[in-house]
């Protein structure tokens, strides 16, 4: 699956502003032309999610994320491990290349049509539940990003402790 | 007359105070920062948000309480609002938000607020929200916000 990382639970409700919502440049306010999606099987989905929420340095959270798979070419782009604590979504990291805004929201348009059987939610039980059976496995990457400094006290939490 | 106190790099990404500034100077750089900065990004975006924040938090909770941003861009405004500025006029700000018509708003008025939730008035308006608001994706961003 291709997988894209919901920020609201609520762009789908009003669907003239899911593109502008979903598809934001953080950079400009305008619309990203590099639309970053996690290429994974479907067994790693909630893994790829709490690492995406983790590496961010976001409160971990639920979401219906989306799977663009078949709507797009993607580009390989892998995240460099100096910057991104952890190897699985590092190295699923792609790009959906689009040439103008005209094509994001063309994509838009089509991941709205077919909603339904695109959505791939993920709730924070589900992540509490990864975290926990991979602390209690000593992994590596998750002990590690718990150890940081910089950790919100929410992961911790999160992962029991 | 105030100093030109202020140097930014080239990527327009950083700023640094070049000597520590006497009150007025502080004032003048506090509204410099904000014209500089809304002059630099060009339109809202999360990146001008995130360098208000830091430089100029009071221009933040300016926008967000008079929503000047499109809905799509006060939602992330919101967030960030609540995320790095603790006043009670920035709380205020996010509260008010959580009456705006546009639910992508509520939710960023949510997101901002869950930081202040050891606040007595916070922790109730959220809990009052949940009873009222329309929006099935505000209510489980309340719910996940009150449960963390």
């Amino acid at each position: 699956m291709l997988l894209r990382i919901r920020k609201r639970h609520t762009s789908t409700e009003d669907v003239d502003a899911f593109c502008d919502a979903e598809f934001q440049d953080a950079n400009s306010g305008g619309l990203d032309h590099r639309i970053s999606v996690y290429q994974i099987k479907e067994p790693s989905l909630v893994q790829c999610h709490a690492e995406h929420y983790a590496a961010n340095n976001l409160t971990p959270k639920g979401r219906d994320n989306l799977d663009l798979a078949g709507l797009a070419a993607v580009e390989s782009m892998p995240l460099p491990p100096q910057e991104w604590p952890f190897s699985l979504s590092g190295s699923a990291h792609c790009e959906i290349p689009c040439a103008s805004d005209d094509d994001v929201r063309s994509l838009a348009g089509q991941l709205l049509e077919s909603l339904g059987a695109r959505t791939r939610p993920v709730a924070k039980a589900d992540m509490a539940a990864y975290v926990r059976a991979a602390v209690g496995q000593a992994d590596a990457e998750w002990t590690a990003y718990l150890g940081r400094a910089d950790v919100k006290p929410a992961w911790k939490a999160l992962a029991g402790e | 007359m105030a100093r030109d106190v202020i140097v930014f790099d080239s990527s327009a990404s950083s700023t640094t105070l070049i000597h520590a500034p006497t009150a007025y100077e502080t004032t003048m750089t506090h509204r410099g920062m904000a014209s500089i900065l809304l002059a630099i990004y060009q339109g809202y975006c999360e990146a001008l948000f995130e360098a208000l924040a830091e430089h100029s938090p009071d221009e933040l909770v300016e926008i967000v309480r008079e929503g000047r941003a499109p809905n799509s861009r006060l939602t992330y405004a919101a967030e960030i609002l609540g995320r790095h500025v603790a006043s009670p006029r920035a709380v205020e700000a996010l509260r008010n938000l959580l009456d705006h018509p546009s639910p992508l708003v509520r939710e960023g008025a949510v997101l901002g607020l869950e930081p202040h939730l050891d606040r007595h008035d916070v922790k109730e308006a959220l809990h009052r929200a949940v009873g009222r608001d329309p929006s099935p994706g505000v209510r489980r961003a309340l719910a996940e916000a009150l449960e963390s």
